[in-house]
């Protein structure tokens, strides 16, 4: 039962950050999207490393993989953001749009 | 503790070469020469090669069954070595090696491309894969002077973000169906989990795998970000793209999906749900992938699009180990890799010859046949491989492929190919035409530095000595995996 509202927490933290990735304009907005489901992935893992069908810590391990992982992107993708504010001057993701098919 | 070493050494070796580099960047002058750094980077790909010749047909598992690594996967290894290598001779003269990073991050990735497709772990998988992603996610990024090579940047490290953490959420499924991250032990908790009614859970979690793998195989839908990146990318970085990554992605894909469903109780969901997917996904990236590289005139965007048309023709091989397991079905998705190698850095490194410094659209072509007849050959070989032309290493690659699909009786899977092929041949034409029928634009004359011209003249007789005499490879490799 407690299993399921956990699960039910990190569904609707998942689906928050896939919409922000969606509609957001703001280039800061889609990199905290993105950390949004990297949580909700944290949180799914350590709920079923606690109260799931096999209870052990491996999903405990792998969050502080996922955690520290994240943190790594984050930083890569700031970076990747300030050089292009730098040229852009705009932190409006949709006018990054110089390359047309 | 001795034999962790020996049997991890391809590995090993390049974490020192690693090291090495970053030791020379920091004590190096500012406005020296970044060659030193270059020339060790090379030796370190090099040494890694050697290493795995060294360890033969051995079959080893370490950490508990976390790190695998047999002649199969070693062979998989020794074309991601080649694939560097290319890359780190076509940079030679490239001005973002100007700062030492460079050969730092595209070792980095080759070590992250290495322990991926060794890896027999969820957790060991993610870092490995994140290990690849985030270098190459730099790597796109470092030319500063170019607004199109940070904004692919920007977009690749969105997508590569989004589809990390849906392939995470799938994984935490499976973990926590399976109470295991070890990939060898997975699949038969995964089965006693289907019989006791949560396969909705199995069918989500496999959902959001696949929206992740597709993402990192730039399969049709999920390929948004691929031509972008493809075109603002550096073209020696583009080429890492199209080789290594894509390389050890598939074979990433490959792992990852048979061993999850490798146990007996799990086929049912392998045919019924697996399988159908892929196909889809693989149908649609030859379509959509062919179609749409006929509308393109930036050279680099149609090759992308060219190149999720080649990840479509993977996956037909892919799906065929899935279904029969058979050793010929492995060789034939080899033998497609080392065709796709040599084809695309050899068409990258003319591309990048030719173009230099502009944006290469088809009309720096016009007429090279006049300027330059060695590299017009060269580049129209490389392109007839592409789209498989017999005597070509492409030909045979994509009728092995058939073969083994055909032998699975996936007739409509084979239909598309063919059909696909055919579209293929439009743009590979064209260009060729470019280079041989149009007048000429601009008279500058082609320099080469001779770091390129290597890999130009590996790939071109590679391209041929594979099309002309295939059993040399076949027949080898079905002794070294047997």
């Amino acid at each position: 039962m407690y299993l399921t509202s956990y699960l039910a927490l990190a569904a609707i933290l998942f689906c928050i950050g896939l919409y922000g990735i969606l509609t957001k304009r703001n280039a800061v907005m889609l990199l905290f999207s993105v950390e949004l489901m990297l949580n909700a992935v944290n949180l799914n893992l350590v709920a079923f490393s606690r109260l799931g069908f096999y209870p052990n810590v491996e999903g405990q391990i792998f969050t502080f993989f996922t955690i520290t992982v994240a943190a790594a992107e984050a930083a890569v993708g700031l970076a990747i953001l300030i050089a292009l504010y730098r040229k852009k001057e705009t932190a409006e993701a949709d006018q990054y749009n110089s390359m047309k098919g | 503790m001795r034999e962790m070493v020996m049997h991890l050494s391809p590995e090993w070796i390049l974490l020192v070469g690693i090291a090495l580099v970053l030791i020379g960047e920091i004590l190096l002058h500012k406005d020296s020469s970044r060659s030193m750094l270059g020339i060790i980077a090379i030796l370190t790909v090099l040494g890694s090669g050697t290493l795995l010749i060294l360890q033969g047909k051995e079959v080893i598992t370490l950490f508990d069954g976390s790190y695998t690594s047999d002649p199969f996967i070693r062979s998989i290894k020794g074309l991601l070595v080649a694939g560097t290598l290319f890359v780190l001779l076509l940079s030679w003269t490239e001005k973002i090696v100007a700062k030492g990073e460079y050969y730092l991050l595209v070792l980095a990735a080759l070590l992250g491309a290495m322990s991926l497709i060794s890896s027999s772990d969820l957790i060991f998988l993610f870092v490995s894969l994140e290990l690849l992603s985030l270098s190459a996610y730099v790597l796109v990024g470092m030319q500063q002077d170019r607004l199109v090579s940070s904004e692919a940047a920007w977009k690749y490290v969105i997508y590569g973000g989004a589809s990390s953490a849906f392939l995470l959420y799938g994984m935490s499924f499976f973990y926590g169906l399976s109470g295991t991250t070890n990939l060898t032990k997975i699949s038969g908790n995964l089965a006693v989990a289907y019989v006791n009614g949560y396969e909705l859970f199995l069918y989500l979690g496999f959902v959001l795998l696949l929206v992740g793998i597709g993402f990192k195989l730039a399969a049709v839908p999920f390929h948004m970000w691929a031509p972008d990146v493809y075109q603002g990318a550096p073209t020696t970085v583009t080429t890492f793209l199209a080789i290594v990554s894509k390389i050890a992605g598939f074979i990433f894909a490959l792992r990852l999906i048979s061993m999850l469903f490798a146990s007996g109780g799990l086929q049912s969901i392998l045919h019924s749900m697996v399988v159908p997917s892929l196909l889809i996904l693989s149908m649609l990236s030859m379509i959509f992938g062919n179609v749409t590289a006929l509308k393109q005139h930036h050279l680099k965007r149609m090759l992308a699009y060219s190149s999720i048309g080649h990840a479509g023709y993977m996956l037909v091989a892919v799906i065929s180990i899935l279904l029969d397991k058979q050793e010929s079905s492995l060789s034939s998705l080899y033998y497609y890799f080392v065709a796709y190698l040599l084809a695309s850095a050899g068409t990258f490194a003319t591309i990048h010859v030719i173009a230099k410094d502009r944006s290469p659209d088809r009309k720096v072509l016009s007429g090279l046949y006049k300027r330059s007849p060695g590299l017009a050959f060269s580049l129209s070989v490389f392109l007839l491989s592409l789209a498989g032309i017999p005597f070509t290493a492409g030909f045979i690659g994509k009728f092995t492929i058939l073969v083994s699909a055909f032998g699975n009786s996936m007739y409509w899977l084979t239909g598309t190919m063919l059909l696909t092929t055919v579209i293929s041949y439009f743009y590979y034409f064209r260009v060729i035409r470019q280079m041989y029928w149009q007048e000429d634009e601009d008279v500058s004359q082609v320099t080469m530095h001779w770091s390129i011209g290597i890999v130009i003249t590996f790939s071109l007789i590679g391209t041929f000595f594979f099309g002309i005499m295939p059993n040399v490879l076949l027949q080898n490799l079905s002794n070294w995996i047997g």
